[in-house]
């Protein structure tokens, strides 16, 4: 069990559904990491995945009693981050584009040079992917989100979930230059 | 997960160490304003629908042959009503929110 015991867990949770601001925060404290991680990976900005996370927890506050226990919370938030991200993607995709290529190269300036090169190759191959198989491999990538997980966040078959990680990882060891093949 | 996946992993973005509180509070900040937006909605749904109310009823009253003699009772009954709605929608929730601070008041035992 990871921070908590199951039923201060149940406790502070059942406290936020009832409307306690403070218990919610400690949920926020508790998921912040991997939710921000995930649309970190999935954004390619910091400011702007920060700014996703944070809207996604304060509609997670107002749909908190739509949660039914059956998943993580995290996993839940993470879903709602990601119709977020989707929503967004889609109403104004051109301008997220060139934002994306802007903060990229702003945030890349004064790295080490080989970092920033594989940064940069690593974010151009995931913006290549297609939506699910970005968000997909952007859950899973870091270890902090198993493929049942993923699919439940993403509201994917666990099959197809599986498959776009494995698809996704080759075609991001490939722009990296490391052995797609390696590991198998 | 392997070196490269790690690697791929923490190039991608990397998970903050520790949680932040200034999230948190960023966070809050959004729930708060949100809050605000909803409010205001509703309120603005109210004028909306209790000036469409009151323009409808006009125009009813005055499509059925009423003067202002014979719907002077009605007019005054509805003004009284009208008066007290608005009495209690300030005291509620209105700028001073006279009945919402009176829950924060504690008497001494």
């Amino acid at each position: 069990m990871s921070r908590w015991a199951r039923p201060r867990k149940a406790a502070v949770l059942a406290a936020a559904r009832a409307g306690d601001l403070r218990a919610y925060g400690r949920l926020v404290d508790a998921h912040q990491s991997a939710v921000r991680a995930f649309l970190r990976r999935l954004v390619g900005n910091y400011a702007d995945a920060d700014d996703l996370a944070q809207e996604a927890f304060a509609r997670t506050w107002q749909v908190l009693d739509r949660y039914n226990g059956t998943s993580s919370l995290r996993t839940f938030i993470c879903g709602v981050a990601f119709q977020y991200w989707r929503r967004g993607r889609r109403s104004n995709i051109r301008r997220v584009a060139r934002e994306e290529a802007y903060h990229a190269a702003s945030e890349l300036q004064g790295e080490i040079a080989p970092n920033a090169e594989a940064k940069l190759a690593l974010r151009r191959a995931m913006e290549e992917l297609p939506e699910p198989q970005r968000a997909a491999l952007a859950l899973c990538i870091g270890g902090e989100f198993t493929h049942a997980e993923a699919a439940e966040a993403l509201g994917m078959p666990l099959g197809t979930v599986k498959s776009h990680v494995a698809r996704g990882l080759q075609r991001l060891k490939i722009a990296l230059g490391a052995d797609p093949g390696k590991d198998r | 997960m392997n070196d490269d996946e790690r690697l791929i992993a923490d190039l991608l973005g990397q998970a903050p160490a520790t949680p932040d509180p200034g999230f948190r509070y960023d966070v809050f900040a959004r729930v708060a304003q949100r809050g605000r937006r909803e409010a205001s909605l509703r309120r603005a749904a109210r004028s909306f629908g209790v000036m469409t109310a009151i323009g409808l009823g006009c125009g009813v009253v005055q499509a059925s042959g009423l003067t202002w003699e014979t719907a002077q009772p009605i007019l005054a009954a509805a003004a009284g009503l009208g008066v007290a709605f608005l009495f209690a929608a300030i005291s509620i929730e209105g700028p001073r929110a006279v009945l919402a601070r009176a829950a924060h008041v504690r008497f001494a035992a």
